[in-house]
Protein backbone atom coordinates (compact mmCIF):
# COMPACT_ATOMS: atom_id res chain seq x y z
CA UNK A 1 0.00 0.00 0.00
CA UNK A 2 1.45 3.47 -1.09
CA UNK A 3 2.10 5.62 2.08
CA UNK A 4 1.27 9.30 1.45
CA UNK A 5 1.90 11.92 4.22
CA UNK A 6 -0.66 14.87 4.31
CA UNK A 7 0.10 18.07 5.75
CA UNK A 8 -2.75 21.19 6.00
CA UNK A 9 -3.29 23.40 8.84
CA UNK A 10 -7.05 23.18 8.32
CA UNK A 11 -7.89 20.25 10.51
CA UNK A 12 -11.19 20.17 8.87
CA UNK A 13 -9.70 19.91 5.45
CA UNK A 14 -7.37 17.48 6.60
CA UNK A 15 -9.31 14.76 7.87
CA UNK A 16 -11.96 14.72 4.74
CA UNK A 17 -8.83 14.18 2.65
CA UNK A 18 -6.87 11.43 4.77
CA UNK A 19 -10.75 9.77 4.80
CA UNK A 20 -11.05 9.92 0.92
CA UNK A 21 -7.33 8.57 0.17
CA UNK A 22 -7.68 6.05 3.00
CA UNK A 23 -10.93 4.81 1.10
CA UNK A 24 -9.09 4.95 -2.55
CA UNK A 25 -6.38 2.67 -0.61
CA UNK A 26 -3.70 5.02 0.40
CA UNK A 27 -1.97 4.69 3.64
CA UNK A 28 -2.41 8.24 5.17
CA UNK A 29 -0.55 10.25 7.81
CA UNK A 30 -1.68 13.01 8.72
CA UNK A 31 0.01 16.33 10.50
CA UNK A 32 -1.40 19.67 10.55
CA UNK A 33 1.92 21.73 11.26
CA UNK A 34 4.91 21.98 8.65
CA UNK A 35 7.05 21.64 11.76
CA UNK A 36 5.82 18.05 12.80
CA UNK A 37 6.19 17.34 9.29
CA UNK A 38 9.48 17.95 8.91
CA UNK A 39 10.27 16.04 12.29
CA UNK A 40 8.20 12.85 10.79
CA UNK A 41 10.22 13.18 7.58
CA UNK A 42 13.32 12.77 9.51
CA UNK A 43 12.72 9.82 10.51
CA UNK A 44 10.11 8.21 8.16
CA UNK A 45 9.90 7.95 3.98
CA UNK A 46 6.58 8.47 2.10
CA UNK A 47 5.72 7.59 -1.26
CA UNK A 48 4.33 10.98 -1.84
CA UNK A 49 4.10 14.20 0.45
CA UNK A 50 0.84 16.53 -0.57
CA UNK A 51 1.17 19.76 1.52
CA UNK A 52 -0.42 22.96 1.95
CA UNK A 53 1.50 25.94 1.75
CA UNK A 54 0.97 28.51 4.03
CA UNK A 55 0.48 27.40 7.30
CA UNK A 56 2.04 28.94 10.69
CA UNK A 57 5.45 28.20 11.45
CA UNK A 58 7.20 26.06 9.09
CA UNK A 59 5.28 26.69 5.69
CA UNK A 60 4.75 23.93 2.88
CA UNK A 61 7.48 25.47 0.87
CA UNK A 62 9.99 24.09 3.55
CA UNK A 63 8.46 20.74 4.22
CA UNK A 64 8.46 20.45 0.03
CA UNK A 65 12.16 21.28 0.95
CA UNK A 66 13.13 18.74 3.90
CA UNK A 67 10.87 16.11 1.33
CA UNK A 68 13.00 16.73 -1.82
CA UNK A 69 16.39 16.35 0.22
CA UNK A 70 15.71 13.30 2.62
CA UNK A 71 13.63 11.23 0.52
CA UNK A 72 14.74 12.78 -3.20
CA UNK A 73 12.45 9.96 -4.39
CA UNK A 74 8.93 10.66 -3.21
CA UNK A 75 6.53 12.68 -5.00
CA UNK A 76 5.77 16.14 -3.83
CA UNK A 77 2.11 17.64 -4.62
CA UNK A 78 1.22 21.39 -3.29
CA UNK A 79 -2.28 21.96 -2.55
CA UNK A 80 -2.79 26.06 -2.42
CA UNK A 81 -5.15 28.81 -2.47
CA UNK A 82 -3.14 31.27 -5.11
CA UNK A 83 -1.13 28.98 -7.19
CA UNK A 84 0.43 31.56 -9.08
CA UNK A 85 2.01 32.86 -6.03
CA UNK A 86 6.45 33.14 -5.14
CA UNK A 87 5.65 30.57 -2.60
CA UNK A 88 4.35 28.38 -5.35
CA UNK A 89 7.34 29.53 -7.83
CA UNK A 90 9.59 28.16 -4.89
CA UNK A 91 7.79 25.12 -3.91
CA UNK A 92 8.24 24.11 -7.80
CA UNK A 93 11.87 25.12 -8.12
CA UNK A 94 12.40 23.23 -5.10
CA UNK A 95 10.87 20.13 -6.56
CA UNK A 96 6.91 19.93 -6.42
CA UNK A 97 5.45 18.13 -8.99
CA UNK A 98 2.79 20.04 -9.39
CA UNK A 99 0.69 22.79 -7.47
CA UNK A 100 -2.95 21.97 -7.71
CA UNK A 101 -5.28 24.79 -6.43
CA UNK A 102 -7.76 25.13 -3.86
CA UNK A 103 -10.59 24.48 -3.38
CA UNK A 104 -9.26 20.53 -4.37
CA UNK A 105 -10.92 18.63 -7.47
CA UNK A 106 -10.26 15.74 -5.77
CA UNK A 107 -9.91 13.83 -8.95
CA UNK A 108 -7.05 15.54 -10.09
CA UNK A 109 -4.83 15.07 -7.09
CA UNK A 110 -6.24 11.28 -7.54
CA UNK A 111 -4.89 10.70 -10.86
CA UNK A 112 -2.00 12.49 -10.20
CA UNK A 113 -1.33 9.96 -7.06
CA UNK A 114 -2.60 7.26 -9.40
CA UNK A 115 -0.05 8.10 -12.50
CA UNK A 116 3.36 8.66 -10.93
CA UNK A 117 3.08 6.14 -7.86
CA UNK A 118 1.45 3.00 -10.26
CA UNK A 119 -0.02 0.76 -8.63
CA UNK A 120 -1.06 -0.06 -4.77
CA UNK A 121 1.61 -3.00 -3.92
CA UNK A 122 4.13 -2.52 -2.23
CA UNK A 123 6.05 0.60 -0.89
CA UNK A 124 9.01 2.70 -2.17
CA UNK A 125 10.76 2.87 0.89
CA UNK B 1 -14.49 64.23 11.63
CA UNK B 2 -14.84 67.28 9.60
CA UNK B 3 -16.44 69.08 12.45
CA UNK B 4 -14.29 67.96 14.77
CA UNK B 5 -11.30 69.25 12.72
CA UNK B 6 -13.06 72.83 11.94
CA UNK B 7 -13.02 73.27 15.07
CA UNK B 8 -9.83 72.37 16.05
CA UNK B 9 -9.20 74.68 13.65
CA UNK B 10 -7.34 72.45 10.90
CA UNK B 11 -8.28 72.99 7.18
CA UNK B 12 -10.96 70.76 6.02
CA UNK B 13 -10.60 69.71 2.28
CA UNK B 14 -12.97 70.76 -0.32
CA UNK B 15 -13.67 73.42 1.98
CA UNK B 16 -13.67 77.41 0.42
CA UNK B 17 -10.66 79.28 1.09
CA UNK B 18 -11.20 81.26 4.08
CA UNK B 19 -12.14 84.57 2.57
CA UNK B 20 -13.77 87.67 5.55
CA UNK B 21 -17.19 88.75 4.43
CA UNK B 22 -16.95 92.33 3.66
CA UNK B 23 -13.36 92.56 2.74
CA UNK B 24 -13.21 93.65 -0.73
CA UNK B 25 -9.51 94.07 -2.97
CA UNK B 26 -7.93 96.81 -3.31
CA UNK B 27 -8.00 99.06 -6.34
CA UNK B 28 -4.32 98.97 -6.88
CA UNK B 29 -1.72 96.43 -5.21
CA UNK B 30 1.46 97.65 -3.59
CA UNK B 31 2.97 96.52 -6.98
CA UNK B 32 1.38 98.86 -9.28
CA UNK B 33 1.91 101.76 -6.33
CA UNK B 34 5.72 101.07 -6.36
CA UNK B 35 5.36 101.17 -10.53
CA UNK B 36 3.39 104.19 -10.59
CA UNK B 37 6.08 106.08 -8.01
CA UNK B 38 8.83 104.69 -9.98
CA UNK B 39 7.05 106.04 -13.23
CA UNK B 40 6.64 109.68 -11.91
CA UNK B 41 10.34 109.62 -10.45
CA UNK B 42 11.75 108.77 -13.89
CA UNK B 43 9.44 111.44 -15.87
CA UNK B 44 10.92 113.93 -13.00
CA UNK B 45 14.50 112.68 -13.61
CA UNK B 46 14.02 113.71 -17.05
CA UNK B 47 11.82 117.02 -17.05
CA UNK B 48 14.89 118.31 -14.03
CA UNK B 49 17.51 116.95 -16.87
CA UNK B 50 15.36 119.43 -19.11
CA UNK B 51 15.02 122.18 -16.86
CA UNK B 52 19.23 121.56 -16.17
CA UNK B 53 19.64 122.19 -19.99
CA UNK B 54 17.33 125.24 -20.16
CA UNK B 55 19.87 126.93 -17.32
CA UNK B 56 22.96 125.96 -19.15
CA UNK B 57 21.18 126.77 -22.08
CA UNK B 58 20.03 130.43 -20.88
CA UNK B 59 23.58 130.79 -18.54
CA UNK B 60 21.43 131.14 -15.59
CA UNK B 61 23.77 131.47 -12.24
CA UNK B 62 25.66 128.84 -10.57
CA UNK B 63 24.13 128.62 -7.81
CA UNK B 64 20.53 127.67 -9.55
CA UNK B 65 22.20 124.56 -11.53
CA UNK B 66 23.70 123.70 -8.32
CA UNK B 67 20.19 123.24 -6.54
CA UNK B 68 19.11 121.44 -9.71
CA UNK B 69 22.14 118.35 -9.68
CA UNK B 70 21.04 118.25 -6.04
CA UNK B 71 17.29 117.58 -6.47
CA UNK B 72 18.56 115.12 -9.95
CA UNK B 73 21.07 113.52 -7.53
CA UNK B 74 18.44 112.68 -4.53
CA UNK B 75 15.13 111.72 -6.41
CA UNK B 76 18.07 109.48 -8.69
CA UNK B 77 18.99 107.80 -5.26
CA UNK B 78 15.45 107.48 -4.37
CA UNK B 79 14.47 105.63 -7.61
CA UNK B 80 17.59 103.42 -7.04
CA UNK B 81 15.85 102.58 -3.49
CA UNK B 82 12.46 101.90 -4.74
CA UNK B 83 13.56 99.62 -7.49
CA UNK B 84 16.30 97.82 -5.37
CA UNK B 85 13.08 97.54 -2.51
CA UNK B 86 10.81 96.51 -5.41
CA UNK B 87 13.13 94.18 -6.97
CA UNK B 88 13.49 92.34 -3.17
CA UNK B 89 9.75 92.56 -3.21
CA UNK B 90 9.09 91.04 -6.41
CA UNK B 91 11.71 88.23 -4.95
CA UNK B 92 10.44 87.70 -1.66
CA UNK B 93 6.99 87.30 -3.62
CA UNK B 94 8.38 84.79 -5.97
CA UNK B 95 9.25 82.78 -3.03
CA UNK B 96 6.33 82.85 -0.92
CA UNK B 97 4.11 81.59 -4.07
CA UNK B 98 7.31 78.90 -5.11
CA UNK B 99 6.72 77.66 -0.98
CA UNK B 100 2.72 77.89 -1.23
CA UNK B 101 3.28 75.54 -4.73
CA UNK B 102 5.53 73.42 -2.35
CA UNK B 103 3.40 72.74 0.27
CA UNK B 104 0.30 72.12 -1.91
CA UNK B 105 2.28 69.53 -3.92
CA UNK B 106 3.87 67.94 -0.40
CA UNK B 107 0.26 67.81 0.62
CA UNK B 108 -0.64 66.57 -2.87
CA UNK B 109 2.01 63.80 -2.07
CA UNK B 110 1.21 63.08 1.26
CA UNK B 111 -2.59 62.50 0.68
CA UNK B 112 -1.31 60.12 -2.61
CA UNK B 113 0.63 58.09 -0.64
CA UNK B 114 -2.28 58.04 2.30
CA UNK B 115 -4.52 56.11 -0.67
CA UNK B 116 -1.20 54.38 -2.19
CA UNK B 117 -1.05 53.14 1.99
CA UNK B 118 -4.50 52.20 1.79
CA UNK B 119 -5.01 50.40 -1.51
CA UNK B 120 -1.89 48.48 -0.06
CA UNK B 121 -3.80 47.44 2.93
CA UNK B 122 -6.59 46.68 1.35
CA UNK B 123 -5.33 44.39 -1.46
CA UNK B 124 -3.42 42.89 1.15
CA UNK B 125 -6.89 42.03 3.39
CA UNK B 126 -8.26 40.86 0.18
CA UNK B 127 -5.97 38.46 -0.60
CA UNK B 128 -6.09 37.32 2.82
CA UNK B 129 -9.97 37.08 2.89
CA UNK B 130 -8.92 34.88 -0.49
CA UNK B 131 -7.13 32.94 1.29
CA UNK B 132 -9.32 32.34 4.29
CA UNK B 133 -12.75 31.97 2.37
CA UNK B 134 -10.92 29.35 0.15
CA UNK B 135 -10.01 27.16 3.25
CA UNK B 136 -13.51 26.83 4.17
CA UNK B 137 -14.35 25.97 -0.01
CA UNK B 138 -11.60 23.44 0.16
CA UNK B 139 -12.91 21.68 3.30
CA UNK B 140 -16.61 22.22 1.82
CA UNK B 141 -15.94 20.69 -1.43
CA UNK B 142 -13.74 17.54 0.49
CA UNK B 143 -16.44 16.49 2.76
CA UNK B 144 -18.88 16.66 -0.13
CA UNK B 145 -16.84 14.10 -2.28
CA UNK B 146 -16.70 12.42 1.09
CA UNK B 147 -20.37 12.65 2.01
CA UNK B 148 -21.28 11.18 -2.14
CA UNK B 149 -18.92 8.34 -0.63
CA UNK B 150 -20.46 7.48 2.22
CA UNK B 151 -24.63 7.85 1.24
CA UNK B 152 -23.26 4.36 -0.47
CA UNK B 153 -22.35 2.27 2.65
CA UNK B 154 -21.38 4.29 5.78
CA UNK B 155 -24.24 4.90 8.03
CA UNK B 156 -26.59 7.80 8.69
CA UNK B 157 -24.52 9.16 11.61
CA UNK B 158 -21.47 9.31 9.71
CA UNK B 159 -23.49 11.45 6.99
CA UNK B 160 -24.54 13.49 9.48
CA UNK B 161 -21.48 14.34 11.02
CA UNK B 162 -19.72 15.43 7.63
CA UNK B 163 -23.08 17.49 7.35
CA UNK B 164 -22.31 18.78 10.51
CA UNK B 165 -18.82 19.92 9.37
CA UNK B 166 -20.42 21.46 6.13
CA UNK B 167 -22.59 23.44 8.35
CA UNK B 168 -19.83 24.67 9.86
CA UNK B 169 -17.70 25.38 7.74
CA UNK B 170 -20.37 27.87 5.91
CA UNK B 171 -21.53 29.60 8.75
CA UNK B 172 -17.27 29.90 8.76
CA UNK B 173 -17.48 31.66 5.30
CA UNK B 174 -20.81 33.79 6.91
CA UNK B 175 -19.14 34.80 9.40
CA UNK B 176 -15.74 36.20 7.01
CA UNK B 177 -18.18 37.86 4.33
CA UNK B 178 -20.34 39.87 6.99
CA UNK B 179 -16.87 40.69 9.13
CA UNK B 180 -15.28 42.14 5.48
CA UNK B 181 -18.60 44.03 4.85
CA UNK B 182 -18.34 45.80 8.07
CA UNK B 183 -14.68 46.71 7.69
CA UNK B 184 -15.55 48.15 4.57
CA UNK B 185 -18.12 50.01 6.43
CA UNK B 186 -15.76 51.52 8.55
CA UNK B 187 -13.22 52.19 6.28
CA UNK B 188 -15.16 55.29 4.71
CA UNK B 189 -17.51 55.58 7.94
CA UNK B 190 -20.25 57.74 8.09
CA UNK B 191 -19.45 59.65 11.45
CA UNK B 192 -21.82 61.31 14.00
CA UNK B 193 -19.85 62.74 16.53
CA UNK B 194 -21.11 63.50 19.72
CA UNK B 195 -19.95 63.40 22.92
CA UNK B 196 -19.28 59.82 24.28
CA UNK B 197 -19.48 58.62 28.18
CA UNK B 198 -16.54 55.83 26.96
CA UNK B 199 -16.10 54.84 30.63
CA UNK B 200 -19.74 53.76 30.53
CA UNK B 201 -19.62 52.03 27.62
CA UNK B 202 -16.63 49.65 28.79
CA UNK B 203 -18.34 48.97 31.68
CA UNK B 204 -21.54 47.65 29.60
CA UNK B 205 -19.32 45.95 27.09
CA UNK B 206 -16.84 44.22 29.52
CA UNK B 207 -19.93 42.87 31.55
CA UNK B 208 -21.18 41.42 28.52
CA UNK B 209 -18.09 39.95 27.01
CA UNK B 210 -16.87 38.52 30.51
CA UNK B 211 -19.91 35.95 30.64
CA UNK B 212 -19.35 34.95 26.73
CA UNK B 213 -15.96 34.94 27.62
CA UNK B 214 -16.23 33.07 30.78
CA UNK B 215 -18.28 30.22 28.74
CA UNK B 216 -15.08 29.69 26.80
CA UNK B 217 -12.97 29.11 29.63
CA UNK B 218 -11.16 32.70 29.37
CA UNK B 219 -11.39 35.04 32.31
CA UNK B 220 -11.63 39.07 31.39
CA UNK B 221 -10.04 41.36 33.89
CA UNK B 222 -10.57 45.06 33.54
CA UNK B 223 -9.17 47.37 35.26
CA UNK B 224 -11.53 50.66 34.69
CA UNK B 225 -10.61 54.04 36.71
CA UNK B 226 -13.45 55.69 38.55
CA UNK B 227 -12.95 58.34 36.10
CA UNK B 228 -12.41 58.67 32.51
CA UNK B 229 -13.61 61.90 30.44
CA UNK B 230 -15.72 62.47 28.11
CA UNK B 231 -14.81 61.54 24.15
CA UNK B 232 -16.03 63.73 21.20
CA UNK B 233 -16.64 60.78 18.93
CA UNK B 234 -19.00 58.56 16.98
CA UNK B 235 -21.07 56.70 19.65
CA UNK B 236 -21.81 53.94 17.23
CA UNK B 237 -18.59 53.52 16.12
CA UNK B 238 -16.62 53.56 19.07
CA UNK B 239 -19.31 50.90 20.79
CA UNK B 240 -18.34 48.87 17.25
CA UNK B 241 -14.60 49.20 18.04
CA UNK B 242 -14.77 47.90 21.77
CA UNK B 243 -17.18 44.80 20.69
CA UNK B 244 -14.61 44.19 18.21
CA UNK B 245 -11.81 44.31 20.66
CA UNK B 246 -13.92 41.97 22.89
CA UNK B 247 -14.54 39.32 19.58
CA UNK B 248 -11.10 39.46 19.25
CA UNK B 249 -10.23 38.48 23.00
CA UNK B 250 -12.96 35.57 22.32
CA UNK B 251 -11.32 34.19 19.13
CA UNK B 252 -7.95 34.51 19.94
CA UNK B 253 -7.30 33.34 23.80
CA UNK B 254 -7.68 29.45 24.38
CA UNK B 255 -9.24 28.25 27.08
CA UNK B 256 -7.34 28.82 30.50
CA UNK B 257 -6.03 32.24 29.43
CA UNK B 258 -6.58 35.33 30.87
CA UNK B 259 -7.70 38.56 29.04
CA UNK B 260 -7.00 41.95 30.57
CA UNK B 261 -8.83 45.25 29.62
CA UNK B 262 -7.39 48.85 30.59
CA UNK B 263 -8.44 52.26 30.31
CA UNK B 264 -6.82 55.49 31.11
CA UNK B 265 -6.55 58.69 30.44
CA UNK B 266 -2.74 60.27 29.39
CA UNK B 267 -2.31 63.55 27.67
CA UNK B 268 -5.52 64.36 26.25
CA UNK B 269 -6.39 61.26 25.26
CA UNK B 270 -7.71 57.84 26.31
CA UNK B 271 -5.56 54.70 26.14
CA UNK B 272 -7.34 51.29 25.66
CA UNK B 273 -5.09 48.33 25.96
CA UNK B 274 -6.57 44.66 25.28
CA UNK B 275 -3.66 42.12 26.41
CA UNK B 276 -3.78 38.62 26.59
CA UNK B 277 -1.70 36.57 28.77
CA UNK B 278 -1.85 32.76 27.31
CA UNK B 279 1.27 31.20 29.29
CA UNK B 280 -1.24 28.83 31.03
CA UNK B 281 -2.46 28.10 26.81
CA UNK B 282 -0.82 25.48 24.78
CA UNK B 283 -1.06 28.09 21.79
CA UNK B 284 -2.65 31.52 20.98
CA UNK B 285 -4.67 30.87 17.91
CA UNK B 286 -5.24 32.92 15.20
CA UNK B 287 -8.76 32.57 14.72
CA UNK B 288 -10.00 33.43 10.59
CA UNK B 289 -11.36 37.33 10.68
CA UNK B 290 -8.86 38.14 13.07
CA UNK B 291 -7.52 40.32 10.58
CA UNK B 292 -10.62 41.87 9.80
CA UNK B 293 -11.32 42.64 13.23
CA UNK B 294 -7.71 44.30 13.61
CA UNK B 295 -8.73 46.42 10.39
CA UNK B 296 -11.89 47.62 11.58
CA UNK B 297 -10.14 48.70 15.25
CA UNK B 298 -7.82 50.56 13.60
CA UNK B 299 -9.98 52.29 10.71
CA UNK B 300 -12.13 53.22 13.75
CA UNK B 301 -8.85 54.48 15.70
CA UNK B 302 -7.77 56.30 12.23
CA UNK B 303 -10.92 58.23 12.16
CA UNK B 304 -11.00 59.19 15.24
CA UNK B 305 -7.23 61.12 14.90
CA UNK B 306 -6.12 58.11 17.63
CA UNK B 307 -3.52 55.73 16.98
CA UNK B 308 -3.45 51.64 16.79
CA UNK B 309 -0.48 49.68 17.73
CA UNK B 310 -0.26 45.42 18.45
CA UNK B 311 1.97 43.50 19.33
CA UNK B 312 2.22 39.60 18.62
CA UNK B 313 4.40 37.10 21.08
CA UNK B 314 4.82 33.98 22.03
CA UNK B 315 1.54 33.17 24.32
CA UNK B 316 0.04 36.54 23.92
CA UNK B 317 -0.89 39.42 22.40
CA UNK B 318 -1.26 42.95 23.06
CA UNK B 319 -3.79 46.03 21.42
CA UNK B 320 -3.40 49.43 22.15
CA UNK B 321 -5.73 52.28 20.63
CA UNK B 322 -5.14 55.68 21.85
CA UNK B 323 -8.19 58.09 20.98
CA UNK B 324 -7.80 61.90 21.10
CA UNK B 325 -10.10 63.48 23.78
CA UNK B 326 -11.44 65.86 20.76
CA UNK B 327 -13.27 69.17 22.27
CA UNK B 328 -16.07 67.00 24.69
CA UNK B 329 -13.40 66.22 26.96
Amino acid sequence: MKRILLVDDHRTALSALHNLLELDGFSVVSLDSGTAAIERLAVEGFDAVVTDLEMPGANGVEVVRAARTLWPEALVLVITAFPGSPMSSRALELGARRIISKPLRYEVLEQELRERLGGMDGSVH
Amino acid sequence: MDAIARQRGLEVPGDPPDVSPGETAPLLTRQDRVLLVCGAAVILVVVLGAVEALVIGTGLPPESARWVYLGRGALASVLLGLWAGWTVMRFYRRLERERGAFQEQSRVLAERARRAERSAGLAALSRQLAHEVRNPLHAIVLHLRLLRRQIGGEPVEACVATVERLEEEVARIDRLVEEHQRHLQSANPRVNPGPVDLLALLSEESARHRAALFRTGVTLRSELPEHLPRLYGDPGLLRQLVQQLGQYAAENVAPGGTVRLRAMEEDRSVCLELGADCAACEETRDAAGSVLRRAIIRDVARVHGGEYQEEQEAGGFRIRVRLPLGDAG
